[in-house]
């Protein structure tokens, strides 16, 4: 009875210990399209759907002439101040392709509008991604590391293009071999498995 | 406050001076690039090795239901605060004043849910009851002090925000600056008095240890203290309630987000005050094993601070 009750003990020190420190306060989900070329996988093109509070303070801060739209100056505005740093949380997109992973160290055609009352951005993740007649497998998982950020995985927006030479099917897990956050995470991952038709 | 309490607030001050241009939001702030899956990086393995890793089940039971917990309460958040923002335009368009009560109550709901996540000083209380011996009443009553200070001071920022900040200054970057001191400030602290806690118990420790003997410990204004750092969830809620024009309504809702944080951490704070009793009912108090388990607590508590303290105020480098 005293183990039990030690281990107990222990059970809820660790509990709480595991509560750390940061918080999430935004929370996005996400859109991935994925576009073949000839020779593999081409670009990603990603949407971050914000949630209406966090996309209620984008828009005070620069809808500037508050008409419920971004303009090409604001996106641009945008982009310097509210997107670019993501580059150093490699844009919240994680891609291991053959168990290696992908470095994102840029991304084109950003942009960013309102729908509804929520902020999208949109942006294209050019990273040619070989494919063979070998069965590859390919990892995407978008999450935020830092955990400020609770980014979802919106599956039923998970669409492929082009894919007339090549075999592909995919499944969402759980991630376990990518926990972060003190290993307290698991993303949401894209598993595709994918090969050039013979 | 003596002496010590004032060393220990020099010493915090210094590190929100030496840390105050530092933000954490991903969206803009500019930190060096770290990934925590970069430093664990995997040894290349052949595909077919990794995919059945991944149908593995975690290694520890308990760690996959922490992890469900985790996603649980990020999945409830998010529902609450959809609902919540629903809510609050419904109000605003259909001025239907049934919406106030709805709104108040989510700001409830938030309050708990958000507490039961990382930080809100539950490690402190904790940490403190394994240290100290206080009754429920006062373990309650010490959790919704330092929830109502928690709170107003992120009552204090909302309002600095709402009417001092006109230019390009997003309230998020503020939380984001906020979070980062409140994490040093806090972790700093938690540090200090983790070694002071253990010093303390350490050279009481050649004497026979007698825990109704000891002197009733004032640690609980440094717990208190730490509760000043504004509290984030209350930021966020003021701001989108004043950005919708709806400031009053803000600051009454702070006080709901008051009760439903004290709500959590008054729980975590009879729960560990029950798990403490349970152990140490299980011993005669004459009992050489009853003096030795009352001191293992305390020396661990101090432990603890120290450990997790100085883990996590490392972790806000990185």
């Amino acid at each position: 009875m005293k183990y039990i009750k030690t281990v107990y003990i222990l059970f809820i020190v660790l509990l709480l210990a595991k509560t750390g420190y940061a918080h999430l306060h935004i929370f996005i989900h996400t859109d991935i399209d994925i576009y073949y070329n000839a020779t593999g996988i081409e670009k990603l093109h990603v949407q971050f759907h914000f949630d209406e509070i966090f996309s209620e303070d984008l828009m005070k801060n620069f809808d500037a002439d508050k008409n419920k739209s971004f303009s090409t100056k604001e996106i641009a505005e945008i982009k310097s101040k509210a997107f670019s740093n993501l580059k150093n949380y490699n844009y919240f997109i994680h891609i291991r392709a053959g168990g290696e992973k992908i470095t994102i160290k840029d991304v084109s055609n950003f942009s960013a509008r309102i729908d509804d009352g929520i902020v999208i951005y949109s942006f294209d993740v050019q990273k040619h991604i070989p494919v063979s007649r070998e069965n590859t497998t390919i990892k995407i998982s978008p999450y935020d590391h830092s955990y400020y950020i609770a980014v979802y995985l919106n599956k039923q927006n998970i669409r492929f293009h082009n894919t007339d030479s090549f075999i592909h099917n995919y499944s969402v897990i759980e991630d376990k071999s990518q926990a972060y956050y003190y290993e307290q995470i698991y993303p949401e991952t894209i598993v595709l498995q994918t090969r050039r038709k013979s | 406050m003596n002496r010590f309490g004032t060393i220990l607030f020099s010493l915090a001050g210094l590190l929100l001076c030496t840390t105050i241009a530092l933000a954490q939001n991903p969206l803009f702030s500019n930190p060096e690039p770290t990934d925590s899956t970069e430093l664990a990086k995997e040894k290349p393995q052949p595909e077919k090795e990794n995919l059945r890793d991944e149908q593995k089940e975690p290694s520890g039971y308990s760690f996959s239901v922490w992890n469900r917990f985790i996603q649980k309460n990020t999945d409830i958040q998010l529902r609450i605060r959809q609902k919540f923002a629903h809510i609050v335009k419904e109000y605003k368009t259909e001025n239907n004043s049934g919406s106030i009560a709805f709104i108040f109550f989510l700001t409830f709901l938030y309050g708990i849910f958000h507490s039961l996540g990382p930080g809100h000083g539950k490690v402190f209380i904790f940490s403190y009851i394994l240290t100290e011996k206080p009754q429920p009443l006062k373990a309650i009553g010490m959790s919704y002090i330092f929830a109502s200070i928690h709170a107003l001071s992120g009552l204090i920022v909302s309002l600095a925000i709402i009417f001092t900040l006109n230019t390009y200054s997003s309230s998020e970057t503020i939380i984001a600056d906020s979070s980062t001191l409140i994490s040093r400030f806090s972790f700093g602290l938690i540090t200090i008095v983790g070694i002071y806690l253990l010093y303390t118990h350490l050279r009481n420790r050649p004497h026979q240890y007698s825990p109704e003997k000891q002197k009733p410990a004032r640690m609980s204004r440094l717990i208190y203290s730490i509760g000043l750092v504004p509290c984030p969830a209350t930021i966020i809620t003021v701001t989108f309630l004043s950005s919708m024009g709806l400031v009053t309504i803000g600051i009454i809702s702070v006080l709901f987000i008051i009760l439903g944080m004290g709500i959590t951490i008054s729980a975590i704070s009879i729960i560990s005050l029950f798990s403490k009793k349970l152990v140490l009912r299980s011993v005669s108090h004459e009992s050489k094993t009853y003096t030795l388990i009352y001191t293992i607590f305390s020396v661990s508590g101090a432990v603890l601070l120290i450990l997790f303290g100085t883990w996590f105020f490392w972790g806000t480098f990185y």
